[in-house]
């Protein structure tokens, strides 16, 4: 299972433990961790065209700060802290603007199945949308507990903040979610409506 | 502080559409190629090894675990295009093949280096040289090279492979057979199977070829491979 954690206190098997722990490197890192990495820098708004240098500046800190990892946390936490991060960094870089989902998917679709992979490819532009409506802060506790399935007390320690300002961050992004999906759907019904008003006009 | 963790919204949501979107999101993995790209990135910044830190205090668990940078995407964007049936738009025999972007690869095979479909002198022993592919990988985790070493690696000795199809298809078929020895689970699977029937042909055990096509075709019945392997398996003027 990939969040197997590689932490200090249950070295994996493959990799015995020496005296001062086991090795961790990044190359064993980034091929445990890099896909979930890609997916929930992604959720942060990172854009398509931008993933692979993002992703790559996380595995690149991986890289630089391995030997000071202490293993408080998993490398697994330790490792979405800096993804996190690293996001919040994009988003502010004056040159990036946020990606703003449309719905209109790209063109680029997978050779398996044209329509799933294009309501897969809908329905992750609208997440993105209404993920956008949260800050950073609230987004990447939301994104780490819901999309990427991390123990609260995990994502605490990715984000840097006291358990209970994580589940204060989480109810907020939940109702803020929440909202924010009824108003879509609201809006995709009134949408629906009035096509279908205008298409009996049209007819008659 | 022992609060209880709350369900998960893609499980406890009374929202249907909010329930299908994270769902959504859940599913949105980097394919091989992407992460090869970003390995590719990341290679001259970790060097051989793989290891953590200027502080040492990780090092590599792997031996030349990362090759050069762009050789990994240029050999997996080349044995896509090689193996898709793109047989006429390669260098000629002796020429080295050019590095190909990710975004070529993503895009398309149709600029990527390809094998040479000239015919070559038959130096492959009489056996029967007919396998059983190995199965479809069970998960993502899988499609590396889990036991037989690192991906570089893998990617390595299919290259290898491809290399040695034109001039001496015996090497060629060992390689891929040792291919599927080390790597019964690797990511290149497939092209190293396609190279081996490709040797076969090479060699004139039609037989075999044949043979080892089938159980390609069973084993991987929607293969952007077998186009080529159709190609492979055409009788010679």
């Amino acid at each position: 299972m990939f969040f197997q954690a590689l932490s200090f206190a249950e070295p994996s098997p493959k990799s015995p433990a020496r005296p001062t722990g086991p090795r961790l490197d990044t190359t064993s890192l980034f091929r445990e961790h890099a896909p979930y990495v890609w997916r929930a820098l992604r959720r942060m708004g990172v854009r398509e065209s931008d993933i692979e240098d993002v992703c790559q500046e996380v595995f690149v800190v991986v890289h630089k700060r391995l030997a000071d990892f202490e293993g408080r946390s998993s490398a697994r936490t330790w490792i979405y802290g800096i993804a996190m991060r690293t996001a919040s960094d994009y988003r502010k870089r004056a040159s990036h603007v946020r990606e703003v989902a449309t719905e209109t998917p790209p063109d680029e679709l997978s050779r398996d199945d044209p329509h799933d992979a294009l309501a897969a490819r809908q329905a992750r532009a609208t997440l993105d949308r209404l993920l956008d409506q949260l800050d950073d802060d609230k987004r990447a506790v939301f994104v780490l507990y819901e999309i990427e399935e991390l123990p609260m007390n995990e994502v605490a320690l990715a984000v840097g903040c006291p358990l209970q300002t994580a589940y204060s961050r989480l109810h907020a992004a939940r109702s803020k979610m929440a909202e924010a999906a009824r108003a879509y759907a609201d809006a995709h019904l009134r949408r629906g409506a009035a096509a279908g008003t205008n298409e009996k006009e049209r007819r008659s | 502080m022992s609060e209880r963790e709350p369900d998960r919204l893609t499980d406890a949501s009374d929202d249907p559409l909010l329930r299908e979107l994270l769902g959504a999101g859940r599913k949105e993995l980097p394919d091989e190629a992407q992460l090869a790209a970003v390995m590719a990135k990341l290679g001259p910044v970790v060097g051989p090894g793989g290891g953590g830190g200027s502080g040492g205090g990780a090092s590599g668990a792997t031996k030349a675990a990362w090759i050069g940078s762009a050789k990994v995407v240029a050999v997996i964007g080349g044995l896509t295009a090689a193996l898709w049936g793109m047989s006429d738009l390669g260098p000629k025999p002796g020429e080295p093949p050019r590095e190909v972007t990710h975004t070529e690869i993503a895009a398309s095979a149709m600029t990527a280096p390809v094998v040479p479909s000239a015919s070559a002198t038959p130096a492959v022993s009489p056996s029967a040289h007919v396998r059983t592919p190995p199965p479809a990988p069970s998960s993502a985790r899988h499609r590396t090279a889990a036991d037989g070493g690192s991906f570089p690696d893998e990617v390595e000795l299919v290259q290898q492979a491809l290399d040695a199809l034109t001039k001496n298809p015996a090497t060629a078929l060992a390689l891929a057979d040792e291919h599927e020895h080390r790597y019964p689970e690797g990511l290149l699977r497939q092209e190293a199977e396609v190279i081996a029937i490709d040797a076969l042909a090479r060699a004139h055990q039609t037989d075999a070829a044949r043979a080892r096509a089938t159980k390609f075709r069973a084993a991987y019945p929607t293969s952007p491979h077998l186009a080529r392997i159709e190609t492979i398996l055409q009788p010679k003027p």
